[in-house]
Formats: structure tokens, C-alpha cells, sequence
């Protein structure tokens, strides 16, 4: 029977790697990812995971010995946070070009410099290019259900799939969740299917080797094919999901967004806050909502422009860095809205960055800034660092 | 119940983010919905820890600290000798448990209900030298009545395993038995 549970994030994603019974496990501590691993390690140990777990002595060596063990078609587990994926960015790309479907559970963290421990999306942004799937959790049941939609969904397309929970905010927050039972969760996910091509000792061949010109754009693109085929596969596995769970999960999950004066589109654990700040200022006659993106890779732009073009504006919160121009998830948005030759005022924001907190009156600034921009009619071109002090700097 | 949210001021090393947990598996027990959100940096042990939590009949959305708390927990009066204030950001109905012998002078007036409990010296008699955050969760319960004392003494022996919890639950038991509302 499915157990309401207190939780927090890094168990949620440590508990979905138990329940899709991954077979091995490699990952290198990192804050605030390490209780997730340890978690990992533990049902290991007390034999409620029948899995091998490779010791590393880094994320180059943890990404890279899974990468190994999926070769030889074998469901894989890895995690990391911040820097840890930054010095995984070779093998990240080695993942996903060999069509591997490894899970890795992240901790986002911000990248150095400045040192911080603490949230932000700058980690995964930087991956988001390298042709994984990526999902971005809102609450700690969304990190556990998100674990076992990626191993589903990243075997069926046969890529590698990221499931980002924010650091702190989620990985270390205690909350009420339902912990599946094992029946349902092995009628949602079978035994793991590898497929024709793996190596195997007694029958040796080459994987991964050099490619000529003549082949490579061929090869980039059906594995560009393969991501794009996500937006199709997600909502139909999501309805066997729900069938089967009862809970509904989405590319990207609206709130009050039909009529609305301003949208304000987020990613992670802000996205709730969102919510809940949308619910209060519909309640005093403020038309806002509010958009979670929860599959950034691939990008659902059909399903983004649908629900928001009947809102009057939308404003873009960035959790991670816009240096130089616009942060990631504006210049998605904002892509896709002109490719579709739709125009309405979208502004960029940038807030919560390296673990400040993204409050309830950081987005309400958001709002009303956003409120007030489309009245004057003003246009920016570059971002609004929304939550800067101007005495620190 | 509409949402309330705690927040919880206490030293490293006195229990207040397992404390935190354990409100989470008491309303786990008693059908509620609940998040304890630990303002993690680079804390180490005797320094001040800001932690928060919030309780409701329905889930919740908000992943923030909390800024506005319905209810303060003081887990060591002397944090106000530090500048920690325990009246930032309370409202009219806010209530404040706090940890001391007698009431900190002036304080009762700033809160609609206090709950004042000795959980030092409850811990010491029950216990031992060991955190004071069972204490604080019997006075937590006695002070709100937000949630019964029973279900966090069940929260307690589930989170911290049966032989530790049983003491820590009649450690929470006598607090709330102990803890001195003054109210109205």
C-alpha cells in the first residue's frame, strides 16, 4: 500500500532510485546532494537495494563508471550538485551521445566563483545544451515521482535524464509525500530492457568510437530526434502514471493562467511559492498566475505558448545567472513566442541566486514590476536583477 | 486550520532541525500536511540556527523561510543576548514557546499566548545531557494545541527509533505537562 511519509527532497529521489530498482550506483559526495547518496548507500547496505555501488574518487569517475555500467545494459543511478557536475561536463556529453538512459539525481547548486553552497540553476544551465533530459522538481513528491518518470521515459527514448531538486530549499526541506508501493511501481516500470546493443566480454565489440564527417550531423540528429520525441511520450506516460498513482504530471503545470494579467513562469521549488502568492492576489483582485516549467530538455514550446497566450503579459524568473544577456528560461520563452509570431510583453527576471531566498515578496515585486512596465509601455532588452542591494555593491 | 508557520530559534547542536522533522511526522500521523525548512550555511555547533516550519490541513506551496510566524520557538532565551529577536516579524496572534525558568522580562505583553517550559531542566531530569528538543515539542503542543501530545510522542519514537524515542517521548510528555500557558 502507498505510506503517506515526511521526507525531504534527497530521500524522495534516494527512495525512487530503490523503487525502479536501479543495479549500479556511482557518485562522489558533494553538499547538498550528499545525503542523497548516502540514502542510496544505506539500502544498499541493508540489502533493500540489489544494486553494486562503485566507490569514486570524483563526478569525471562516478558519471564515467555509470556510463560503463549502462554500456553493459544495466539500470544506472549517479548524483552530483554544482561543481561536481561541472567537472562531469565531458562524460555528460559521452552519456547522451552513446544514448545511455542514465538517472541523475542533482542537488542544483550555484558554480563557483563566488564559492557557494546554496541553490541556484546555474549547475544544470550549463548542461543544458548536452542533450539530456531535464526535470525540475517543485516539491519533494515531485522528486520522487519525477525519479521514476525519468527512468520510464529515459528508456523508452534511450537518453539520459537529470531530475533537479533545489539545494536546501528541497534537498534538506521535510515534507508530507506518498511513498509508493513496490507493485505499482514494477507495473510502471519493468525490468530494465537493454536493448541489442551492449558489450558483452564474450562477444567483444566497439562502442563509442571516432566518427568521420559522413555520419556525425546524421547521428546528432537522431538523437536530436530522440529528445524532441519527449514532448510526445511525457503526457502519455503520465496518464499511465496517473492511472496508476493518481497523481497528474505535466511538461509544465499552470495556475490561473487563462485570463491573467501577468504570468510569472518559474522552475524548481520557487514555482509553489509562485503559486501560492497567485492564489493570494487573485483573492484581492490582482489577475495574475502562475506557470511551472517542469521539463526544461527538451523545451515544450507548443505546450508553453498554449498555456499562456491568453495572459496579458509574462514575466521570467531566472534562478541562475544572466550574465551577458538573457537568463536561460527567458530566452526560451521569449524564443518561442516570436517563432510562433505571438507578441506579448515578457520580461526577464533574475532573482534567488546562490541560496538567497525566493520569496513570496520577491515575486510579488515581480508582479507589480511587471504591471507597471507594460503600462508605461517600456521595453528592456536585458534583465532585471529584481532582488539586488544596491548598498552591497 | 489555515497555514501556520513556526520559526524556530535555537543554537547548533540543541536538535531544532530533528525537532522540526519529527512536527512533520506528527502531522504525517494526525492527516495534516506539514514542511520543517532548515536555513542551512556553514553552522557549526553553539552558533545561532534559524529553523522553520509550517503546519496546515491542506499541502503546502511555499518553499521560502518564514518572515511573518503564527508561532516562535525559543529553544535558548540567552540567543536574545546574541541580538536574535524573537518578536521580528510576529503579528497580533502570534504565540512564542521559550526555554528558561521564568519569563524573559517584558516579553508577555508582545504575544497573545506564551508558553513558558524549563526544558533544560526536564531534559536533565528525564534524560540526561542530551538536547532539549523533545522538551520543546511536549511545550510546542501544550502551547498551540495545534497538534496532540500523543501523535508527537509516536512522531518521536518513529524518528528516532524506538529505544532513544521512548525516553524522548516521556521527555515531551512531562514538558507538556509542565509547560505554563499565560494567555489573554
Amino acid at each position: 500500500m502507498d505510506k503517506k511519509v515526511a521526507i525531504d527532497g534527497n530521500s524522495a529521489i534516494a527512495e525512487g532510485v530503490r523503487l525502479a530498482r536501479a543495479q549500479v550506483v556511482a557518485a562522489y559526495p558533494i553538499t547538498p546532494q550528499t545525503p542523497m547518496v548516502e540514502r542510496v548507500a544505506d539500502f544498499i547496505d541493508e540489502g533493500r537495494l540489489d544494486a553494486k555501488y562503485i566507490a569514486v574518487e570524483s563526478e569525471h569517475s562516478a558519471l564515467s563508471a555509470v556510463v560503463g555500467a549502462a554500456l553493459m545494459g544495466t539500470r544506472t543511478f549517479t548524483a552530483t550538485a554544482g561543481a561536481g557536475l561541472a567537472l562531469m561536463h565531458e562524460i555528460v556529453g559521452v552519456a547522451a551521445g552513446n544514448r545511455l538512459p542514465i538517472v541523475m539525481g542533482i542537488a542544483n547548486r550555484a558554480l563557483p566563483s563566488p564559492w557557494s553552497l546554496q541553490v541556484d540553476h546555474s549547475d544544470t544551465m550549463a548542461e543544458k545544451d548536452m542533450g539530456w533530459i531535464q526535470l525540475y522538481a517543485s516539491n519533494c513528491q515531485e522528486a520522487l515521482d519525477y525519479t521514476l518518470l525519468a527512468y520510464r521515459i529515459g528508456e523508452e527514448v534511450r537518453l539520459p535524464v537529470m531530475v533537479c531538486i533545489d539545494g536546501f530549499f528541497l534537498t534538506h526541506t521535510t515534507e508530507v509525500a506518498e511513498l509508493p508501493d513496490q507493485e505499482k511501481v514494477d507495473r510502471f516500470l519493468p525490468a530494465y530492457d537493454r536493448g541489442d546493443v551492449y558489450l558483452d566480454p564474450d562477444n567483444p565489440m566497439t562502442i563509442n568510437q571516432l566518427n568521420s564527417a559522413e555520419t556525425f550531423t546524421e547521428l546528432r540528429y537522431a538523437h536530436n530526434q530522440a529528445l524532441n520525441e519527449v514532448i510526445n511520450l511525457f503526457p502519455k506516460i503520465a496518464e499511465e502514471f496517473k492511472d496508476i498513482f493518481g497523481r497528474q504530471h505535466s511538461l509544465c503545470r499552470d495556475f490561473e493562467c487563462e485570463d491573467a494579467d501577468v504570468v510569472v513562469v518559474t522552475l524548481g521549488s520557487s514555482s509553489g511559492t509562485a503559486r501560492k502568492v497567485v492564489q493570494r492576489m487573485r483573492a484581492n483582485g490582482m489577475k495574475a498566475g502562475a506557470l511551472q516549467v517542469s521539463c526544461f530538455r527538451p523545451f515544450p514550446k507548443e505546450d508553453v505558448i498554449g498555456k499562456l497566450k491568453g495572459a496579458k503579459s509574462v514575466a521570467v524568473i531566472d534562478r541562475s545567472w544572466a550574465l551577458g544577456t538573457d537568463g536561460p528560461l527567458s530566452q526560451e520563452i521569449k524564443s518561442a513566442f516570436h517563432s510562433a509570431g505571438i507578441d506579448i510583453p515578457i520580461y526577464n527576471f533574475v532573482a534567488g541566486l546562490g541560496g538567497r531566498d525566493l520569496n513570496e515578496k520577491t515575486i510579488e515585486n515581480v508582479i507589480h514590476s511587471t504591471v507597471e512596465l507594460v503600462e508605461k509601455d517600456e521595453k528592456r532588452l536585458y534583465p532585471i536583477w529584481i532582488d539586488v542591494k544596491k548598498e552591497v555593491i | 486550520m489555515t497555514e501556520k508557520e513556526f520559526r524556530i530559534l535555537s543554537r547548533g547542536g540543541q536538535g531544532a532541525v530533528t525537532a522540526a522533522h519529527i512536527l512533520v511526522e506528527a502531522a504525517v500521523l494526525s492527516d495534516k500536511y506539514a514542511q520543517a525548512v532548515p536555513n542551512f550555511g556553514q553552522e557549526r555547533k553553539g552558533a545561532p540556527v534559524y529553523t522553520f516550519a509550517r503546519l496546515s490541513d491542506k499541502p503546502i506551496e511555499s518553499h521560502t523561510y518564514v518572515y511573518n510566524p503564527d508561532i516562535v520557538v525559543m529553544f535558548d532565551s540567552f540567543l536574545m543576548e546574541l541580538g536574535i529577536d524573537p518578536l521580528e516579524g510576529i503579528g497580533e496572534d502570534s504565540i512564542l514557546i521559550i526555554n528558561d525558568r521564568e519569563l524573559p522580562h517584558g516579553i508577555r505583553d508582545s504575544f497573545k499566548k506564551v508558553g513558558l517550559v524549563d526544558a533544560w531542566s526536564i531534559t536533565h531530569e528525564v534524560i540526561g545531557n542530551v538536547p532539549p528538543n523533545a522538551a520543546m515539542l511536549g511545550a510546542i503542543a501544550k502551547t498551540t494545541g495545534l497538534l496532540d501530545i500523543e501523535s508527537i510522542m509516536e512522531a518521536i519514537v518513529n524518528v528516532m527509533g524506538e529505544k532513544i524515542g521512548q525516553v524522548n517521548a516521556k521527555c515531551a510528555k512531562t514538558a507538556y505537562e509542565r509547560t505554563v500557558v499565560y494567555e489573554g
